[in-house]
């Protein structure tokens, strides 16, 4: 792994290393994802800047690649995760990992669980 | 001396029971045991409940009358055969833990699929004092998952109070039911004294109601009245439930809240209720009677048994059985959070903590926090078309109609009329003849609006009326449609091609029926 791209030389998909994730949403949020709640997601290992992929990175990549539903704002508002939405990393609370700066690692699992108000 | 056999018959008059076999000897550990709890029921708990725990709810005196040889044995405490027996068996309930919950006050709020069976069980346990608060009646499209109602009780017209009265009445008659027919208002200041007043009176609070709302206000209010609550929610085939303002250790207080875990109100937009989105009985029944679990493991161990914050999440259906209940960790009290937060974190921010005075002085809007839907307002007056006015013009025949129904009659006869319900709600839902049902959920995918579009490639429409249940995600179908055409429009002039006509449905009227079929339902 961290097979490092050469600034000068034009990177290919397939020289890119990446990284395999889980995502999962729950609570409803699955919708905005083809009702789809459980994703192998493969991304590269480091963003735009050269930088290790974060959660910070992580959410704008799904919204661009994974989401079908075009109503963005009911996953992201403001660049940030919409409020109600809890985001865990490997079963914890991201506030307890460092929130958008947490580092992503090959086989996390990222869960994004949407609060429930019925009764 | 009694038989060990009759001495087992009152701790258990079961028959399957092993403990009345026969050859009861194998079972005399029993007795034995039970001897040791009638001498010290406490078993080793502090000394503050060891002092309660002979005062209130349950009898600890022997079931016999001392006898000669009262020297050397005493009977079972009467308490041990009592209705509760089966619970008390439990090594971390026993006697002890059932004074507890002989003597614990438990509120639950909101009497409804999570608090029906909350109520029955903690009603079935013998809580000491079962507050029962509620504002609403008994509906028919209740009794799926609210089992503590009864069809009597939709026939007789009674508030949810009155019928969880009954049914937990009906299950336990020894304990104190104590209903609140009451709505959960703190806008004036009577309104609030009065809430705070019941909430008082109790130990434990289930939130066991439908919005984010209510929901907040309980928090606040469990803050500043230094209650435990546990709160549960459920939806369709999911459910969560989390325990909030317990004890922390050392001189931490209380902690997290409500608001430590969501200090910002999900968008309006985004809460449904059951009545709109639909819920699964088992599943909001599952996380009630979790609830009831819950309430009881924190009178039995103590309010401030450590431990960590927690939320378990339940998927009734899962793709994975694995993932049915998982349980995850959640972030604990926040430092800055305005109702449960340090004051001097606060300060410094500089933002004011919330206070039970504050909440008496009517100055914590809950509505305005979480927003309210509007209706939206997306289309101009000039694409919208009234549900009487269209259903009149196309169920008449053209010699009753006025001129210009006769025109919009023409050009509705011969329009595409998009149903954006979802195919589920089609079916359950009044219908209209000549739609064609695209659900929104496809019009609002990327290139979604093509499936419309491509209708209207035959050239033989005049106009594409969008119509869903309540008036909204028509006016987002047609506004989508409207803009895709003006797009068009302007990378045609662009190109500088034939700017009129040649691409299809320029000309065509896009519109909406206001209010859906909740308008034509009544029109």
């Amino acid at each position: 792994m961290g097979e490092p791209t050469d600034a000068s030389t034009t990177s290919t998909s397939t020289s890119t290393p990446t990284i395999t994730i889980t995502v999962e949403f729950t609570g409803g949020l699955e919708m905005l994802f083809d009702n789809i709640p459980f994703h192998h997601v493969k991304l590269p290992a480091k963003n735009t800047q050269g930088q290790v992929v974060t959660i910070g990175d992580l959410i704008p990549w799904l919204c661009e690649n994974l989401m079908k539903d075009t109503r963005k704002e009911l996953f992201v508002l403001d660049g940030n995760v919409r409020p109600g939405i809890l985001v865990l990393i490997n079963e914890a609370d991201w506030e307890l990992e460092g929130e958008d700066k947490y580092e992503l690692k090959d086989g996390d699992n990222v869960l994004f669980v949407s609060t429930l108000h019925g009764g | 001396m009694p038989s060990s056999s009759t001495y087992l018959a009152v701790l258990c008059t079961d028959d399957a029971c092993p403990l009345n076999a026969p050859n009861a000897a194998q079972c005399m550990r029993s007795p034995s045991t039970m001897k040791g709890f009638a001498n010290d029921g406490t078993n080793g708990l502090s000394a503050a409940r060891r002092n309660q725990s002979t005062t209130d709810g349950i009898d600890l005196s022997s079931t016999r009358a001392a006898s000669d040889h009262s020297a050397i044995y005493t009977p079972a405490p009467k308490s041990a055969s009592s209705r509760y027996n089966r619970q008390m068996l439990i090594p971390s309930i026993s006697i002890s833990g059932q004074q507890h919950i002989c003597s614990a006050k438990i509120l639950v709020i909101g009497l409804g699929g999570l608090g029906s069976p909350a109520s029955l069980y903690l009603a079935g346990a013998g809580v000491g004092r079962l507050g029962l608060l509620d504002d609403d009646e008994v509906e028919l499209s209740n009794l799926h998952r609210q089992v503590v109602h009864r069809e009597s009780s939709v026939h007789d017209g009674m508030t949810k109070v009155q019928s969880a009265i009954r049914g937990c009445r009906e299950l336990n008659g020894e304990i104190e039911l104590v209903g609140h027919e009451l709505r959960l208002d703190v806008s004036t200041r009577e309104k609030a004294e009065e809430v705070i007043s019941v909430i008082e009176q109790y130990d434990i609070v289930l939130d066991c109601t439908d919005n984010p709302a209510t929901r907040y206000l309980i928090s606040d209010l469990c803050v500043v009245l230094g209650k435990v609550l546990v709160s549960g929610a459920a939806q369709r085939l999911e459910g969560q439930i989390t325990v909030l303002n317990y004890l922390l250790p050392g001189d931490e207080g209380r902690g997290p809240c409500y608001r430590c875990v969501f200090p910002n109100p999900p968008s309006p937009e985004m809460v449904k209720g059951c009545g709109e989105i639909g819920i699964l009985g088992p599943v909001v029944g599952t996380i009630g009677t979790l609830m009831a679990s819950e309430a009881l493991r924190l009178v039995v161990k103590g309010m401030d048994e450590v431990r960590k914050p927690t939320m378990l999440l339940y998927n009734a259906w899962p793709a994975d059985p694995r993932g049915t209940f998982r349980s995850i960790g959640l972030r604990g009290k926040r430092a800055d959070c305005v109702a449960c937060g340090d004051v001097d974190v606060l300060t410094a921010k500089p933002l004011q903590k919330i206070s039970r005075q504050e909440i008496l002085n009517g100055r914590m809007d809950y509505a305005t926090f979480c927003g309210v839907i509007r209706d939206i307002k997306l289309l101009d007056k000039e694409h919208r078309v009234g549900a009487t006015q269209f259903l009149r013009t196309m169920a008449s025949n053209s010699r009753t109609l006025e001129e210009n129904e006769v025109t919009s009659r023409r050009k509705w006869l011969n329009a595409i009329l998009v149903d954006t319900r979802e195919p589920h709600e089609v079916e359950m839902g009044p219908k209209l003849s000549m739609a064609v049902n695209i659900p929104i959920s496809k019009i609002l995918r990327p290139d979604g609006v093509m499936e419309v579009a491509k209708l209207l490639d035959d050239g033989e429409h005049d106009a594409v009326v969008f119509v869903c249940q309540q008036g909204n995600d028509s006016q987002v179908a047609a506004k989508k449609l409207l803009d895709w055409r003006t797009q068009q429009e302007s990378d045609q002039n662009r190109a500088n091609q034939n700017i009129t006509d040649s691409q299809p449905g320029n000309n065509v009227f896009v519109g909406d029926i206001i209010g859906g079929y909740a308008a034509l339902d009544k029109a």
